[in-house]
């Protein structure tokens, strides 16, 4: 188990316009698991590979439990990357795959196959060990590269996008050996994705990068509800933003007044509340609305409304929806809980 | 197309490309052999025994030759693979130029390749030595090993290094461990067509190695110039050995189903 600072990591593609890594900083704590979420494109994997040593930043420091491993090969890192891929070596069958690191760190052979038996075991492939990589189902192989890093009992385990190549019916079952396995083995681990949903099930906490640099760090549930910003609002699909200001506890903007909930930051500042939260009928903090316009996206129903000059949206349940047609007014009420304002913006 | 068609077209493909070489073959075990007879007069292994006796020079240019091939073909893939890497999974400035140029020596006559190389080397104390010879081969072998490398590498995932590194090797267990592996079969043919191409050289073995070095190819052109036509027939034969017992051991990799060349999965 091994801690990880990454401070101020600074890297810029040659020829690339804009920095990959800007002042990029993050913490873990030993046996934590933590998912680097964000956009593709936004740096994370290159991330990845400067704390796997794969990549020298420009400028900043990783450090493993506080001391600097920057001038370390990879081979030499307690960390060790899972690439998306897989990357099994496709000249050697499942168990010479998972015994790799072992062999180049020239272990006696007796040790080295009782240790690939148990990492086998560990990911549920105890029997495919002479299997050929190219004979393996995309779950299996993703799982050979799970074992074959896990055997090495690395202080940090460094996953890139882990489920991206698999079936949506394989995700699940996937994600919950991950889960099991870190839990088991206490292994930091810091995984990276796209997927917001991954992020939240798969991390005890969850970093959004955006741009280069971590916006915010936290549950799942912090990110979704209480955003630090726009942007991270934005990124977690927040679609009403109303601007006004705050003072004692209400929220004064084109809606009229709006109930807060406790310590709402005070002053000039945005308002927002996530489309899913808006329910339908009276109570504190109801409006009217006009409905403009709906969409059906499966599970819920996508409503998007006018009211007081600003757009509203708001997701709901087939049931919830019933009656919302283009044209109609309805009542909506805003739950203070669910309301949060971004101040200064 | 059904198995036999494809059995008679193979064989007819075997014939029609045996069939030139057959009367060599005949020349190395006959006695007189005159128009219009189809089949020599008298059968003979005497060319034979006079080609290995201790008094011939066939056997010394024999080893000579097998000597400076292996060597080339060693040398080529020593500075091809690199070079084939770089062609294969970098992009950079002046790639098309690089590749023109490597193309050059196939475009270029040997003679006038040999003479220009012939003044940098006297200059150099390499003619007439075995040294300068397998150098000078490397003109024409070094591009088939360049491309079919290069070749080799664009079908090569370079991210299989990197995540051998994470898994704690070190870059020389790399290159044993995860690169040689994965491009081996491509290595073997890249080898195999050197080997071949510096074994059958005559210019420039001739204008480097100044007489001094002696190749079969060399005893060939002379012996057919001198009108022997029975020691030809023998040097020929031992020519166009290698190259059937390399197809021999090859052909099924070569043409047959599920050939990897280059095959990092």
């Amino acid at each position: 188990m091994t801690g990880l600072t990454l401070d101020r990591l600074s890297l810029r593609h040659p020829g690339a316009a804009r920095p990959a890594l800007e002042e990029l900083s993050l913490e873990m704590a030993q046996g934590e698991m933590l998912a680097l979420l964000g956009p593709s494109g936004c740096g994370k994997t290159t991330a990845l590979r400067v704390v796997a040593g794969l990549i020298q930043p420009d400028s900043g420091d990783v450090r493993f439990d506080g001391a600097s491993v920057l001038h370390l090969p990879p081979e030499r890192r307690e960390a060790v990357l899972v690439f998306q891929s897989g990357q099994l070596f496709a000249h050697m069958d499942v168990a010479t795959n998972v015994g790799f690191g072992l062999r180049m760190q020239r272990r006696p052979r007796a040790e080295i196959a009782e240790r690939v038996a148990e990492a086998l075991d560990q990911v549920q492939l105890r029997d495919l060990g002479h299997r050929q990589p190219h004979e393996l189902s995309g779950g299996q192989r993703q799982r050979v590269a799970l074992a074959r890093a896990l055997v090495l009992k690395p202080g940090l385990l460094l996953l890139d996008e882990p489920l991206s190549s698999l079936d949506a019916h394989l995700r699940g079952e996937m994600r919950g050996l991950i889960r099991r396995l870190q839990r088991e083995t206490g292994i930091t681990t810091l995984v990276v994705t796209h997927d917001q949903e991954e992020a939240a099930v798969l991390g005890d906490r969850v970093a959004l990068m955006l741009g280069g640099r971590i916006r915010q760090v936290g549950a799942g549930a912090a990110l979704w509800n209480r955003p630090a910003d726009l942007d991270v609002a934005r990124f977690f699909g927040g679609c009403n933003f109303i601007p006004g200001r705050s003072a004692g506890g209400r929220f004064d903007c084109a809606l009229g007044q709006l109930a807060l909930p406790p310590g709402a930051p005070e002053g000039e500042g945005c308002l927002t509340l996530r489309p899913e939260a808006i329910e339908p009928g009276e109570g504190p903090n109801a409006v009217t609305v006009q409905v403009l316009e709906t969409r059906f996206e499966g599970l819920l129903t996508r409503i998007t409304a006018e009211a007081g000059g600003l757009r509203l949206e708001a997701l709901m349940r087939a049931g919830a929806a019933r009656g919302a047609a283009p044209g109609r007014a309805l009542r909506w009420r805003l739950p203070a809980e669910a309301l949060w304002v971004l101040p200064g913006v | 197309m059904s198995a036999r068609w494809r059995l008679v077209l193979g064989l007819m493909l075997v014939v029609a490309s045996m069939a030139p070489l057959l009367p060599l073959g005949l020349w190395s075990v006959a006695r007189g052999w005159y128009f219009p007879q189809i089949l020599p007069a008298t059968w003979t292994l005497e060319p034979w025994a006079r080609a290995l006796s201790p008094r011939s020079d066939i056997p010394e240019a024999f080893v000579t030759t097998t000597a400076i091939a292996l060597a080339a073909a060693a040398l080529s893939l020593v500075l091809g693979i690199p070079a084939g890497r770089a062609l294969g999974l970098y992009r950079f400035r002046g790639k098309a130029l690089v590749e023109l140029a490597l193309l050059a020596p196939v475009i270029v006559p040997g003679i006038a390749v040999g003479l220009g190389i012939h003044g940098v080397f006297l200059r150099l104390g390499l003619t007439n030595s075995a040294l300068g010879v397998v150098l000078v081969h490397l003109v024409p072998t070094l591009p088939y090993v360049v491309f079919v490398m290069s070749g080799v590498f664009a079908n090569y995932d370079a991210a299989a290094e990197a995540q051998a590194r994470s898994l704690g090797a070190r870059p020389l267990q790399v290159l044993w461990h995860v690169m040689l592996p994965a491009i081996a079969p491509g290595v073997a043919v890249a080898g195999l067509f050197a080997f071949l191409v510096s074994w059958s050289q005559y210019i420039l073995t001739l204008t480097i190695g100044g007489g001094r070095v002696v190749t079969l190819p060399l005893l060939l052109y002379a012996q057919a110039g001198a009108g022997r036509n029975d020691q030809a027939g023998v040097l020929a034969v031992l020519s166009l050995a290698p190259g059937l017992v390399i197809l021999a051991l090859v052909a099924r990799r070569i043409t047959g189903r599920g050939v990897m060349i280059g095959g990092a999965g």
